[in-house]
């Protein structure tokens, strides 16, 4: 895959450019300029993560710069371009992460309105606000819930429709509603890569429908939080016209439920999301039989020493497929494709992590975290590609840290 | 005490809006764009005016302002130095909302009274 350092380089000009203006831009008027900046360094053993992390590697950036225009009271414009370094999976490429226009039917204790354009899709508490360091509850989110190595992760981020938004402010609580609905779009390579879990597939991998709804609930200004969020997405693979294509034409359908608590306080946080998926592969060629359905979830509790410290310990649980948790009959399967052989580790992935941060002003934030894993289900193979030779490490550790800066 | 510019309508705002406003979830009211001030979000009296008025913690405010800033939902609010600058402000931009501790009298500003539950 392409580094795009000059990309960077452009787009980092341009950000700086934009903080300037920022500056100059009137507090409080109808134009708000906004943006982050994040270097990550990964260091593992075992496996790669992000890059060749086993020699140390700082292959994760994210840049972001976004405007929003109010045109009127009720008619905004809103934008956001983001660059995101991860390992071998994106490579920094500035890219429209949303862009839309948002038109408010309703105000006072019932707000509503729609968004037409890209926009981020409300997945559980993070998803809308996934690459930007100082909103996620960790260096690394979740990946059970937030996939990144699975190729999942651009169905769910700037997804390109109508979304529709509904907050009612009550004296028991608030309540907030989002339907998105997609419109059919063809998938970057990387994704398709990710997705067909191979590198050498030419064709084009399509999201043909797509729809999202979230319900949340908060309570006390947020003292409980709860939400759950469905999204159903159709994807088709049309290969090439080749002889003999590596994969042959073939639809998957995900269908996926997520289901999030937060308990706040002024000292502890506890947070806790799960996911069921369920993805129906049909056609590609001989080896996919039927629907199978991948779940995981994980439980964080982080607690506020004072105004500027933090610590965390997460627990995370992921199978790819419910019905075998050991990955010993997905790993038979692949015995008799040529070329291709998977271990039981690349089926599973569970793990520990502690982390702690510090915010010496608002805008700053360093973190440091080490996860303790086993499995490898949620490890990017592009990182990796000895993991289909059979390669790679069922245990292993990952220890990383990150500055993030944002106005 | 809350406080508004004087275009805002005179009628009282119950918690669970005002709740919205300081976490920018409802950006217009009646009709008018709002701009909301506060002091920095590690200022004794932004403490105590989320705390004990809003019944949040300055932590989960700043959590809500990044969540809209960031999927383009909505706008941040407007940071000011002092006390004095947030009446200034605040008195300055129709559809402007503070807060101060002590005495708001100056010209502009009118005090938003919490409806009576």
């Amino acid at each position: 895959m392409k580094r795009s350092g000059k990309g960077i380089c452009i787009f980092l000009a341009a950000l700086c450019s934009l903080w300037v203006g920022q500056v100059q831009a009137q507090a409080g008027g109808p134009l708000e300029l906004h943006g982050f900046i994040s270097q990550g360094y990964l260091y593992s053993n075992g496996n790669d993560y992000y890059g060749p992390s086993r020699d140390g590697s700082f292959e994760l950036t994210e840049l972001g710069l976004n405007a929003r225009y109010m045109v009127t009271p009720s008619l905004a414009l809103a934008a956001q371009v983001v660059s995101r370094r991860a390992g071998e999976l994106y490579d920094g490429d500035p890219r429209l992460d949303y862009g839309f226009v948002d038109y408010r039917l309703l105000d006072g204790s019932v707000v509503g309105g729609v968004r037409l354009g890209r926009a981020k899709i409300p997945i559980g508490f993070y998803n809308e606000t996934r690459d930007v360091a100082t909103t996620r509850p960790g260096i690394l989110l979740p990946q059970t819930i937030y996939v990144e190595g699975l190729g999942l992760r651009d169905f769910y981020t700037g997804v390109d429709g109508l979304h529709t938004y509904w907050q009612w402010f009550t004296d028991r609580g608030l309540f907030q509603f989002d339907l998105g609905l997609a419109v059919p779009t063809t998938m970057q390579d990387e994704t398709q890569a990710a997705f067909l879990r191979t590198q050498d597939a030419p064709g084009k991998l399509r999201l043909t429908s797509g729809q999202n709804a979230r319900l949340l609930y908060e309570r006390d200004g947020g003292a409980l939080r709860l939400g759950a969020t469905y999204s159903r997405v159709r994807t088709e693979y049309r290969p090439d016209d080749l002889p003999n294509p590596p994969l042959e034409a073939g639809e998957t359908s995900v269908d996926a439920l997520v289901l999030s608590a937060e308990w706040n306080r002024e000292r502890l946080s506890l947070t806790t999301e799960g996911v069921v998926r369920r993805l129906h592969p049909k056609g590609y060629g001989p080896l996919t039989d039927g629907a199978f359905t991948e779940a995981g979830y994980y439980l964080q509790g982080t607690y506020r020493f004072n105004h500027q410290w933090e610590g965390f310990v997460r627990h995370e649980q992921h199978w790819n497929d419910t019905s075998d948790r050991s990955g010993t009959r997905q790993s038979r399967e692949f015995d008799p494709v040529p070329g291709v052989d998977r271990e039981p580790h690349r089926f599973y992935q569970h793990q520990w992590t502690v982390g702690a941060g510090w915010r010496p002003t608002p805008q700053w934030l360093l973190r440091a975290e080490w996860h303790h894993i086993d499995g490898t289900a949620l490890t990017p193979l592009a990182d990796n590609p000895e993991f289909d030779q059979g390669g790679g490490q069922a245990r292993w550790d990952l220890f990383a840290l990150q500055a993030s800066f944002t106005f | 005490m809350v406080i508004a510019h004087e275009s805002l309508p005179d009628n009282a705002i119950t918690l669970p809006m005002l709740r919205a406003i300081f976490s920018m979830r409802l950006q217009t009211l009646q009709g008018e764009r709002l701009t909301v001030f506060v002091l920095d979000s590690r200022h004794p009296d932004h403490e105590a005016f989320s705390k004990e008025v809003l019944g949040v913690f300055p932590y989960q405010l700043q959590n809500a302002w990044n969540r809209v800033i960031f999927s383009g939902t909505g706008r941040g609010p407007v940071t000011v130095e002092s006390r004095q600058e947030m009446l200034r402000q605040v008195s300055r931009t129709p559809g402007g909302v503070g807060y101060v501790t002590g005495p708001a009298d100056h010209p502009g500003i009118r005090v938003i009274s919490m409806e009576a539950r």
